[in-house]
């Protein structure tokens, strides 16, 4: 980890407005060192997100993940999220003060935020966003050439879900594939087998939203879409498909994994928006064949709340209420998740075209 | 104490998050960390609460409340409030009631109504998995706190 070596807010008072401008005169400033490299239009869950990067070195890490979300058009965007790092653009975002720290809970800076602006610190990976819910939002990197897979593969979720949950949508832990007609939830603590199931499905020529995070809506029915289209795959998983794959290796942890972007091995696979067709809860069981069981909306709420609010960074419940709402018009089911992948993809199929 | 009849409870919205899930009601208290399971009675007499019911009222509804009756209903609404869930209402707005909602008095087979409470999920709710991690950086949690990936 790179040691900090920004300078402290002037902000003597706890004004959320005032650091908010702090934030937007830094990176005014790093478009005069360095220039605007990119400035795209995304489309994220209907909202129209103008993205713009100053220097280059941000936008090569985190744009190839939402790269399928770009949209060319003349609409106005609702919101503009900035985005930059203090090393490549030689403009150090300055640190919140101790008495901004006070009240710092779930990477939220509680004293410099209200109703309109948030601001968030992630200490360890020395991230600072700053959000006004009227549309504007600044993300500063301390060294972006270094970020970690974490963000590389789920860049700016605390921005993205801000603007988010003023839509009812909340980002949440689950992977997500489907058909051309409905999605799939397939949500879980780690190591449920989640990700690689949703890897599998999409070699196996289904429609893929995200193995990992994805939106959800509270709409009836509830609706999913992609935000990231990154795929991981454990060691393990790799063997027969490394040779067909683009993949970079990455460690997290102790453990080494592989990762690629799905928008370039597989671009008609992306399933941008799908309405759920129901939330699965994996369990592998060893047996060679999986099957689905009814689950409860209480089982369902074990398996897709906590996660997702421990994912991702939030100033507020909101998360919590629209992920409830939403399992209110959820079928719910168990996924006994056997050894035969081939035949657990065809049941899901299946089960998508209600059969 | 007997609770006054014309007593009515406001829903502590702030602090919890709530839905009705197949007569299941479902709830999440932010503060606590801990999640509520009311089903059968305990659900129902929820939603007459929730409609703006007063405590007469819903004591109203059932054939015939005996000594115990009473006190498991007093029980489960005051156990609400003790949880943060309820509070005691302040100002009485009766164009608020969803009037169709509200119990028909003496039609209801009284069966003593209970909320489960569960706190295994306080642990992601309440703590930061992701920021609280060692000096190796996450995935890496700290001692105690769950691990993500």
């Amino acid at each position: 980890m790179t040691s900090s070596v920004r300078p402290l807010s002037r902000i003597y008072e706890t004004l959320p407005g005032a650091y908010f401008r702090e934030a937007r005169e830094a990176y005014q400033r790093a478009v005069r060192n360095a220039g605007i490299s990119h400035n795209v239009l995304l489309r994220v869950a209907g909202i129209l997100i103008q993205l713009r990067f100053a220097g280059d070195v941000a936008q090569r890490m985190i744009l190839p993940t939402l790269a399928h979300l770009i949209e060319d058009t003349k609409d106005t965007p609702q919101w503009i999220f900035h985005c930059w790092d203090d090393a490549s653009t030689r403009s150090a975002m300055p640190m919140p003060t101790a008495e901004m720290k006070n009240d710092h809970r779930r990477n939220c800076l509680h004293k410099v935020s209200d109703r309109r602006y948030v601001a968030f610190y992630q200490e360890w990976m020395e991230v600072l966003s700053f959000i006004d819910r009227e549309g504007e939002a600044y993300a500063c990197y301390l060294d972006a050439s270094s970020l970690p897979m974490y963000e590389r593969a789920a860049p700016l979720r605390q921005v993205f879900n801000t603007a988010l949950n003023l839509r009812g949508c909340q980002i949440v832990h689950a992977a997500a594939v489907g058909d051309n007609e409905a999605s799939l939830l397939i949500a879980g603590p780690p190591r449920s087998g989640k990700s690689t199931l949703a890897v599998q499905c999409l070699l196996r020529g289904m429609r893929y939203q995200s193995d990992d995070l994805c939106i959800l809506s509270h709409d009836c029915p509830p609706r999913s879409w992609s935000l990231y289209n990154v795929a991981k795959i454990r060691e393990e998983g790799v063997g027969p498909i490394s040779s067909e794959l683009p993949l970079e290796a990455f460690t997290e942890g102790e453990e080494r994994k592989y990762f690629f972007h799905v928008n370039t091995s597989f671009p008609d696979q992306i399933l941008p928006v799908a309405p759920v067709k129901a939330l699965l809860i994996p369990k592998i069981t060893g047996e060679p064949i999986s099957r689905l069981s009814p689950a409860t909306a209480l089982d369902g709420m074990r398996a897709l709340l906590p996660y997702s609010i421990s994912e991702v960074p939030t100033a507020d419940n909101s998360g919590e209420k629209i992920i409830l709402k939403a399992l209110g018009h959820l079928p719910v089911y168990h996924l006994h998740l056997g050894s035969n992948s081939d035949q657990t993809c065809l049941m899901l199929k299946d089960f998508l075209r209600g059969s | 104490m007997p609770i006054p009849s014309d007593r009515y409870y406001e829903i502590v919205e702030q602090d919890i998050a709530h839905e009705m899930i197949d007569g299941e009601a479902i709830i999440i208290h932010f503060k606590s960390g801990n999640y509520y399971s009311l089903n059968g009675m305990a659900a129902i007499v929820w939603g007459w609460l929730q409609a703006g019911s007063t405590y007469g009222e819903v004591s109203e509804a059932f054939e015939e409340l005996k000594t115990d009756d009473v006190a498991a209903l007093r029980g489960f609404v005051e156990g609400l409030v003790s949880e943060g869930i309820l509070r005691h209402g302040t100002s009485f707005d009766s164009h608020a009631r969803k009037a169709d909602l509200l119990p028909l008095s003496g039609h209801t087979v009284f069966l003593a109504p209970q909320f489960d409470k569960y706190n295994d999920m306080q642990h992601l709710l309440l703590s930061d998995p992701i920021h609280e991690v060692d000096e190796r950086g996450w995935p890496h949690a700290v001692a105690g706190s769950d691990q993500t990936s």
